[in-house]
C-alpha cells in the first residue's frame, strides 16, 4: 500500500481505497490546515459567533476531513493540496451546517436506506447510559462510581444527557436538557459544568480513582 | 495566541462517529466498534501488515475488527486497550448498538 514517502500522497491514496484508519491519521496530521480552511469559510459567512465556538469548529474540521475522504479517489498527486482542491465542497458543508439552526434543510441527497443505516450507527441518547459504559469495560466501573459519587440523582441524569446530546451533535444541548427536566437552559448548562467539575475533582483527589486520571476526560 | 488547557474530545469523537456512519452504510453489524478499531490503527500510523505484526495479530483479525464485524467487547485486547487513549469522549464507547 505504501508507494510514496510523502505522507499526504500516502494518506490520500489509502483514503481513496476507503481506508478509515488513513482518514483518522489524515485528520490528526493535517488538522491545522483543515481548521484554517473551515475558519476562513465561517468568517467569510460573517459568523464570528461560530468561529469563536471551539467545539463547533472542532466538529466542522472533522467533517472537512470526511469531505476529503469521500472525494479522495479524484485527487491527483502533485496538484492542489486536498483542502484547497476540495474547497467548494468544504464550503458547502460548512454552509449547510451553519444554516442548520435557522433553515430547515431536507435530506433529499441521502437515500432512504442510507439514512436508516446512518441512524443505526448511533443508539439514541437513552441507550448511552453511564451504566452501559461501565458494562462494556469492567475497568470503567470505577468511572461509574466516581460519576455517582457527586451531585443529586437528577443532576447526574441532566449532566449525562447534556454530554450525550453534545457528543451527538446537538447544537444546543442546554435547551434539550432544559426541556427534559423543566429547568432553564442556563441552569442546565450550569448543572453540566458543575457536575463534571465535581467528578473531575473527585478523580484527582481520591486515590481509589487514580486509574482514571490518565483518561482524556481527566488528563491535565 | 490563546493556550488550550486540554485537548478537546469533540473533533476526534465527531470523526469516529462519521467513520461509523461509513461502515453502517456498508452494512457493518458493529460500525462503532469498527470505527474505533480503525482509529486505533490510524493513531499508530501503520499499514495493516505492519500494524498486525506490531500487535501480534493476524491481518484477518484486524480486517474483521476494522470492517465492523467484531463487537466492541470482543475486540482483541491489543486493540481494545488502545481505544481509551484516542482522546474521545467516553460516551462514544457506549454507542455500539450490540456492545
Amino acid at each position: 500500500m505504501l508507494t510514496t514517502d510523502d505522507p499526504l500522497e500516502r494518506l490520500m491514496s489509502a483514503m481513496a481505497t476507503g481506508d478509515l484508519a488513513a482518514l483518522w491519521e489524515f485528520h490528526e496530521t493535517f488538522e491545522p490546515k483543515l481548521r484554517a480552511v473551515v475558519l476562513a469559510n465561517i468568517r467569510s459567512m460573517h459568523r464570528p459567533d461560530i468561529a469563536s465556538d471551539r467545539d463547533r469548529v472542532d466538529a466542522l474540521t472533522a467533517d472537512a476531513a470526511v469531505v476529503i475522504f469521500d472525494r479522495a479517489a479524484g485527487w491527483q498527486p502533485g496538484g492542489a493540496k486536498p483542502w484547497n482542491w476540495a474547497a467548494r465542497a468544504i464550503r458547502s458543508m460548512v454552509a449547510a451546517d451553519i444554516g442548520h439552526r435557522s433553515v430547515e434543510l431536507g435530506n433529499d441527497d441521502i437515500l432512504d436506506g442510507e439514512a436508516d443505516a446512518v441512524r443505526s450507527a448511533h443508539s439514541n441518547g437513552a441507550d448511552l447510559t453511564i451504566e452501559r459504559l461501565a458494562s462494556i469495560d469492567p475497568a470503567l466501573t470505577i468511572l461509574e462510581d466516581a460519576y455517582r459519587s457527586v451531585s443529586s440523582e437528577r443532576d447526574q441524569q441532566a449532566a449525562w444527557l447534556f454530554r450525550v446530546q453534545k457528543v451527538n451533535g446537538d447544537p444546543s444541548p442546554a435547551h434539550t436538557v432544559a426541556d427534559e427536566f423543566g429547568i432553564s437552559p442556563a441552569y442546565a448548562r450550569k448543572i453540566h459544568e458543575r457536575h463534571f467539575a465535581r467528578v473531575r475533582a473527585a478523580v484527582l483527589e481520591e486515590d481509589r480513582y487514580r486509574p482514571l486520571r490518565a483518561l482524556p476526560w481527566f488528563a491535565a | 495566541m490563546t493556550a488550550r488547557a486540554r485537548p478537546s474530545p469533540i473533533g476526534p469523537t465527531r470523526l469516529v462517529g462519521r467513520m461509523a456512519d461509513v461502515l453502517a452504510i456498508d452494512g457493518a453489524p458493529y460500525p462503532m466498534a469498527g470505527a474505533l478499531a480503525a482509529a486505533v490503527r490510524g493513531r499508530q500510523q501503520l499499514d495493516r501488515s505492519s500494524y498486525a505484526k506490531t500487535l501480534g495479530l493476524d491481518i484477518a483479525t484486524v480486517d474483521a475488527a476494522e470492517s465492523g464485524h467484531t463487537p466492541l467487547r470482543e475486540l482483541p485486547d491489543p486493540i481494545a486497550e488502545r481505544i481509551l487513549w484516542l482522546g474521545l469522549d467516553l460516551t462514544t464507547l457506549a454507542a455500539d448498538p450490540a456492545a
